[in-house]
Order: structure tokens, then C-alpha cells, then sequence
């Protein structure tokens, strides 16, 4: 069985050096594609998916062990990349420029048949850089990447509720702006949420 | 059942699983009764689903190397720098190596500097060697500073003359 997060982290503290690096390995996507998400931006998300790594194995013995590796790991990225989502206008963007920042990528991790299509894809993309910051992020957290609501709060700072009420917010206005995909027949690659 | 209003209060906490068993059967009787919070909850639903399935695109390789090398590059340095302290047990040789003396010298004040013996080999703590550094150090401030002198055979030298 894979040794989970804590394990990994556990062995980095006591100096392998090996483990951090399948840490990073491990969460490299989820913590990229937040950082990209915020940023707007594929090539600053991969500077700062490097100082948020770099700044983790740093601070590996501060891990108290009280939340997740992941959220830790997403708190750092925050802070990364607080300088470089201050400026939310120029992540408007049109889904054709999207379309073709996202093809660039590499994608991982997903059994070919239940990859979204790429079109798709840019147009959720789109739709999410759309949103008011505070609620992109709640949405990216949780119903991209999965965390819980109280993971959320402590990788924001924000109280439970608020997040809470970031993320329902970010979903309805979602709805609206995919709406005419949204009523429409399936899509290559979807499956029904399990 | 289930008003319009109370379906929009439990909608998000059902599409989060938050919900018991027969609160969920109720959101989804409702959904079933009510065609505008019906269609409402479908389309909340497949959005979560395309949400979790775009969680795919990972950095590029080039990327993830440079990550790979910078913690290589940050682990070296981090025991690069482990090595240049010294360890948390001396020896002789490493107590005179670490205050820059001779043997000889290192030997002489090594009795003022708490140590111990294992099978008759002197041993220290380096924790104590530094508390003795500072020991000396509080000594030389309150004679109001040492008096220094160039020893001219050892050129650059500095010594304390006592």
C-alpha cells in the first residue's frame, strides 16, 4: 500500500529528502492548478507551484500534523501567491485563449474516456475566472480539488460559514454562465457525479 | 413535503452529501414534485460532477523537473549545512577543530568544559562547548573587555593577554 501523507511527511521531517519530493509529486497537480485558477496565468502558477514547494521543504517541521498535507501544502500556495492575485481584472479572459493554455497541459491521473472535452473544459475554465476571487477560490477548493469546508477555512483564514456561503454563491453563478451547456445533451467524457 | 424554500436551503448541503438519509429523500421527492427546482438541482449536479472531473490538467513537465531539481538543490544545502555544524558529541580533536586551538592548547582548557568519559575517551556535548564560548565571553565583558595584543611571531594572530 502507498504510505499516505502523513508517513511521507513523517520520513521528510526525519530528513529523506525522497519523501517530500513524492509529496510534491503527489499534489503537484492540485496545488498547480489552484495556483493557476488564482493567477490566471500558467506560467506564473508553475513559478509559484516551485516556491510553494521549495518554501514548504523549509518549513516541513512547522507541520503540526493538525490538518491535512494537502491543505497545508494549499495554505502555502496561498501565501506564494497572495502578490499575484491582488490584480483580479486581468483574469477575464476569453475561452479560446483558455482553450489553448489548457491544451499545452499535460493531463494525469484520469482514465482517457473520462477526460471532459477540452472545449468544455475551457468553458468551465472561463466561467470560474469569471467569478468575484474570494468565491473562485472557495468553488476551486471544494468542488474541483475536493477539499472540505473546513479545510477551506483554515487554508483561507475565512470562517466556516463564510466559506460556506463563497462556494454556494460560486455555484449558482456558475449555473448561470454555463447554463446553455448545462441544458444540453451529455458531453464526451462526463459521468454522473458518484 | 418539502416547500420551494426549504429546497433552497438544503439544495447545497444535499449536493454536498451533508444530508441524512431522510433529509436527502425529501430534497429529491421535492425535485421530482417541482419542475423549476428539478431542472435547478439537475443542473447543479452535472455542474459539480464537470467541476470534479476538470480537476486534470497537471503542470508541465519542464515544471514539474524544475521542482523536482529546486528540492533537490534545497535538500542538499540543508545537509550541506548539517555537515558544517558540528555534532552534538565532540571529540578533543573536533572541540580544538571547532574554537580554531591546537591539541595541546584544547587539552588545557578542557578541564573548565563539563564533559564525560566513554571507556576512557573524552567526550562533550557541543551545547556545553558553546555555553562555555558564552561563559567566556560574559567573563571577558565584565573585566571591561580583554586586552588584545598583536603577537607579532603569529603575524595576524590575536591573543588574550590575561
Amino acid at each position: 500500500m502507498a504510505a499516505t501523507d502523513e508517513e511521507l511527511m513523517a520520513r521528510a521531517i526525519e530528513g529523506e529528502a525522497e519523501a517530500f519530493a513524492r509529496l510534491a509529486e503527489r499534489h503537484g497537480g492540485s496545488v498547480f492548478r489552484y495556483l493557476m485558477r488564482m493567477t490566471g496565468s500558467v506560467e506564473e502558477a508553475e513559478e509559484l507551484l516551485q516556491d510553494t514547494f521549495v518554501a514548504a521543504f523549509a518549513a516541513r517541521r512547522q507541520y503540526r500534523g493538525a490538518g491535512s498535507v494537502r491543505g497545508w501544502l494549499m495554505t502555502i500556495a496561498r501565501n506564494r501567491a497572495r502578490n499575484a492575485w491582488r490584480d483580479g481584472s486581468r483574469n477575464v479572459r476569453d475561452a479560446e485563449t483558455v482553450r489553448g493554455e489548457l491544451e499545452s497541459l499535460p493531463v494525469s491521473g484520469t482514465p482517457e474516456g473520462e477526460v471532459l472535452r477540452l472545449e468544455l473544459r475551457a468553458e468551465i475554465a472561463t466561467a470560474l475566472a469569471a467569478l468575484p476571487p474570494a468565491s473562485r477560490e472557495a468553488v476551486v477548493l471544494r468542488d474541483v480539488e475536493g477539499l472540505t469546508y473546513e479545510e477551506i477555512a483554515e487554508v483561507t483564514g475565512a470562517g466556516e460559514g463564510a466559506v460556506r456561503v463563497r462556494v454556494h454563491r460560486g455555484r449558482e453563478q456558475l449555473r448561470h454562465l454555463l447554463e446553455p451547456y448545462l441544458t444540453g445533451e451529455p458531453v464526451e467524457g462526463e459521468r454522473s457525479v458518484p | 413535503m418539502m416547500t420551494c424554500d426549504e429546497f433552497q436551503g438544503a439544495k447545497h448541503a444535499y449536493l454536498d452529501r451533508e444530508l441524512a438519509e431522510e433529509a436527502a429523500k425529501e430534497v429529491q421527492a421535492h425535485a421530482e414534485a417541482c419542475a423549476a427546482c428539478g431542472r435547478e438541482l439537475r443542473e447543479l449536479e452535472r455542474l459539480r460532477g464537470w467541476l470534479a472531473q476538470s480537476a486534470v490538467e497537471g503542470p508541465r513537465e519542464e515544471a514539474s523537473g524544475r521542482v523536482r531539481m529546486a528540492l533537490r538543490e534545497a535538500a542538499e544545502r540543508e545537509a550541506e549545512r548539517v555537515r558544517a555544524q558540528p555534532p552534538a558529541i565532540m571529540t578533543l580533536p573536533e572541540v580544538a577543530e571547532y574554537l580554531r586551538v591546537g591539541q595541546t592548547e584544547a587539552r588545557r582548557i578542557a578541564y573548565e568544559i563539563p564533559h564525560f568519559q566513554i571507556a576512557g575517551l573524552l567526550r562533550f556535548r557541543r551545547e556545553m562547548v558553546e555555553r562555555w564560548i558564552d561563559g567566556q565571553e560574559r567573563r571577558a565583558a565584565r573585566v571591561g573587555g580583554p586586552a588584545l595584543t598583536m603577537m607579532p611571531e603569529e603575524g595576524t594572530v590575536w591573543a588574550l593577554v590575561g
